[in-house]
């Protein structure tokens, strides 16, 4: 089992995440003593702690990506914001 | 005069100083564990021989440790939805044992075990950080805002408008022209309010049209940044789903939850106590609504204990699968028409509908089917299971209204959504 789990931990490490997942299906054809199967239950756990990292780090970055264009439209904004401002002050001057 | 006291000793004769200030041989010898650690570490090293690489040792073994007792809360949290000390003995020792593996054998995997750990601990704040901010600038882009903005620089090119008209409008007089010839008076102020006026009005007009691109913008950027999210967090529930349920040892696992899951749950439900009840009540549909796990049955196993569930659960079929799949279908078939029979006599369509919504997530119309057959057939036995207890309700339960509430839930898991005339 030990060497299982040191090919399992090389196939999480290279991202290969798929293939990890083939190799806990296999795993469980086999028939597993208790101590087997809770060994197999924690590489469900590294497999696991490995996808939600990929997948909160993609949320991540599409979170930042649209802060980022929200932000560019709100630069266009307080520049605008200034222009009403001066536009204003020169409307009460002219008058 | 002692010499000897003040002669630099040579580099290579110095004690390691630094290393037993900060680390003893003999302290960390005391670390329940460390002993085996290192043995395992350093099959053929002697502790006290290089204290700088036992000092070595025993920081791995601390970041064992540490990383094990992390580990355990993230499986455990992830196993059973929730973080509340699930694990067997069986299963804590295979985490301490993989930890310690990873040590020994790879310490650059424990490395990138930690940094797993951290990114996983770390996200869901930086997650938080980052939605509120992101919440915040949609607040700023919303369409009544600009339109509000656009309103106020309509209404400020208006009045320009106006003041150029009235310019445009004024009759010169005689002394007007008089002292326009003379280099003042009103004809040449007039003229530069008018300039002024003109460079004001195509400024707003241009920033009436910014705005106008920016009201455009803005909801798109909102909308395929909201779209995106939702699509990831969907892929988060479905990766985890499809790393617990695709394979049996998953399955195992799914079914432990599951009879964990009931027994907690029902045991609360029925209680006498009103507090614990409603808490019972409130994490049920905590978890009808959003939880990952599915499967949870109110009242499914009030008849059932631990040993039954077992027998029920191994003895049906042949072949272990089909042992298994018979097994989960008496069990879900008995917990149907319990819940249904449970339901008060005088049970409002609420009451109807919350039984319902526990059906659909088990037919896998919302969080992934009960996990012994695919979503069609699983909602197909669902459904016949309910077909058939409406029929015996017939004779069953005559006039008791039971027979309406499987014709409720049988319509609304075939027609969702309200029926009007």
């Amino acid at each position: 089992m030990t060497d299982i789990l040191t090919q399992f931990e090389g196939l999480l490490k290279a991202g290969k995440i798929e293939e990890a997942k083939a190799m806990l299906g296999k795993l469980a054809e086999r028939k597993l003593t208790p101590e087997e199967e809770a060994e197999a239950k924690v590489l469900q756990t590294r497999l696991s702690i490995k996808l939600t990292n990929a997948i909160n780090k993609a949320y991540l970055e599409t979170l930042d990506a649209s802060i980022e264009k929200l932000k560019t439209l709100n630069t266009i904004g307080r520049a605008f914001d200034e222009k009403v401002k001066l536009a204003e002050a020169r409307s009460a001057l002219a008058q | 005069m002692d010499t000897q006291a003040h002669t630099p000793q040579p580099e290579a004769e110095r004690p390691p100083a630094a290393i037993e200030q900060v680390f003893s041989v003999e302290e960390a010898l005391d670390a329940r564990g460390f002993q085996a650690f290192y043995d395992k570490a350093r099959p053929d090293g002697n502790v006290f021989d290089n204290p700088r690489d036992t000092q070595k040792v025993f920081e791995l073994f601390e970041a064992k440790s540490k990383a094990a007792r992390r580990l355990e809360v993230s499986m455990n949290a992830m196993l059973s939805g929730r973080n509340k000390g699930r694990l067997s003995a069986e299963e804590r020792r295979a985490c301490q044992t993989h930890v310690e593996n990873l040590a020994t054998d790879d310490p650059q995997a424990l490395l990138e075990l930690q940094n797993d750990l951290n990114a996983l601990e770390s996200h869901p704040a930086e997650i938080a950080r980052k939605e509120a901010e992101f919440l915040a600038l949609r607040e700023e882009h919303k369409p009544e805002k600009l339109l509000s903005a656009k309103a106020k620089l309509e209404a400020k090119r208006a009045e320009l408008e106006r003041i150029n008209e009235e310019i445009l409008a004024t009759e010169y007089g005689l002394i007007d022209r008089a002292l326009a010839f003379i280099g003042g008076g009103k004809k040449e102020e007039d003229k530069e309010k008018q300039k002024a006026t003109k460079a004001q009005w195509v400024q707003i007009t241009a920033d009436i049209n910014a705005l106008e691109q920016r009201m455009t913008e803005a909801p798109q950027v909102v909308a395929t940044a909201e779209a995106e999210l939702r699509k990831i967090k969907g892929e988060l529930a479905s990766a985890q789903e499809k790393v617990f349920q695709d394979h049996d040892v998953a399955k195992k696992v799914h079914e432990r939850l599951l009879k964990d899951n009931l027994v907690e749950l029902t045991g609360a439900l029925t209680s006498t106590d009103l507090a614990k009840r409603q808490k019972a009540t409130k994490k049920l549909r905590e978890e009808s609504e959003g939880g990952y796990l599915s499967g949870e049955i109110e009242g499914i196993e009030t008849s059932l204990d631990e040993g039954a569930y077992e027998k029920i659960m191994w003895e049906g079929g042949t072949t272990a699968e089909g042992k298994r799949i018979v097994g989960m279908k008496q069990l879900f078939e008995e917990g149907i028409k319990k819940v249904v029979e449970s339901l008060p006599e005088d049970a409002g369509q609420s009451r109807v509908l919350r039984a319902y919504r526990t059906f659909m997530r088990m037919s896998g119309a919302e969080h992934g089917s009960v996990g012994f057959m695919d979503e069609a057939e699983s909602k197909a036995f669902i459904l016949e299971t309910l077909e058939q207890a409406e029929e015996e309700a017939k004779t069953k339960h005559a006039g008791t209204g039971r027979r309406i509430y499987y014709q409720s839930l049988i319509r609304h898991l075939k027609h969702p959504g309200p029926i009007t005339v």
